[in-house]
């Protein structure tokens, strides 16, 4: 089962993981130096990019009542009130990162309201390195 | 649902004599697929939107200048009774509205094909009622 903070967050239906962009930043050298340099284009590496993971899948439930409330709980995750906090994003298949954030909760589209009710989502996580009151 | 013993067949209250047979099929116009990280097969998939079209084959006596056509909505109700006997007589009607009409000439003579597309009442009503009528 996958978790993150230890909550089945998306264990009502399918959903895969996928590991976003892996990279080091560069920025061009004249915005960090200041240099005229007009000959020749360069640039400075400024660190890795921090980490980022997207969930995409489909919440499932017996009613519109039961798919927002899995959508209520994923947003809950996504506030800064009371305490926007890191946690462990697991896979339940023996990957996990730790120390990263629930960023974005975003719908696929409207509620599908077949034999059940469902609606596809996209949930971004993200390690957030720089220090924030 | 296949319907060859059509009888009492009618559309927006004009009566469509001849029938040979009407068919009822129900076709998933959005099918919602989704695959896990555990392997290759499907593990959810659902319905959320169905199209039910029906299909009139009706026999003409004679020529035609007018009928139904694309775009006309109405109830399309007939009966039905499994075997021709009164035992088990069932009673369908469904809203619907006229997709296309076409004609063929056989062997028995002029063929009408009459295709519909059932419209429901509200969004979770099953379009097509069945009501037993003995």
């Amino acid at each position: 089962m996958s978790s993150f903070k230890g909550l089945d967050l998306f264990g009502s239906g399918p959903h895969r993981f996928r590991l976003g962009l892996r990279r080091q930043r560069l920025l061009p050298e004249f915005l960090v130096t200041g240099s005229d340099n007009r000959t020749q284009f360069k640039s400075l590496p400024i660190g890795n990019e921090e980490l980022s993971v997207e969930v995409t899948g489909r919440l499932v439930g017996a009613d519109d009542g039961a798919v927002w409330s899995l959508l209520d709980a994923i947003e809950a995750q996504t506030s800064l009130t009371p305490t926007w906090a890191p946690g462990v994003l697991d896979t339940g298949r023996g990957q996990s990162w730790g120390d990263i954030f629930l960023v974005e909760l975003e719908t696929a589209g409207p509620f599908d309201r077949g034999r059940v009710v469902s609606v596809g989502y996209r949930v971004y996580f993200q390690r957030v390195e720089g220090s924030f009151a | 649902m296949l319907v060859l013993d059509a009888t009492k067949v009618s559309f927006a209250g004009s009566g469509l004599g001849g029938a040979r047979l009407i068919a009822v099929d129900r076709v998933a116009a959005t099918e919602l697929v989704s695959f896990s990280d555990d392997g290759p097969h499907v593990v959810f998939a659902d319905v959320p939107q169905q199209r039910v079209t029906l299909k009139l084959v009706r026999r003409l006596p004679t020529g035609t200048l007018d009928g139904p056509e694309p775009g006309d909505e109405g109830a399309l109700s007939f009966e039905t009774a499994v075997g021709r006997t009164d035992g088990s007589r069932s009673s369908v009607s469904a809203q619907a509205v006229v997709t296309k009409v076409q004609h063929g000439v056989t062997r028995e003579g002029v063929e009408q094909t009459i295709s519909f597309v059932a419209v429901s009442s509200a969004g979770a009503t099953d379009p097509v009622s069945v009501t037993a009528l003995s």
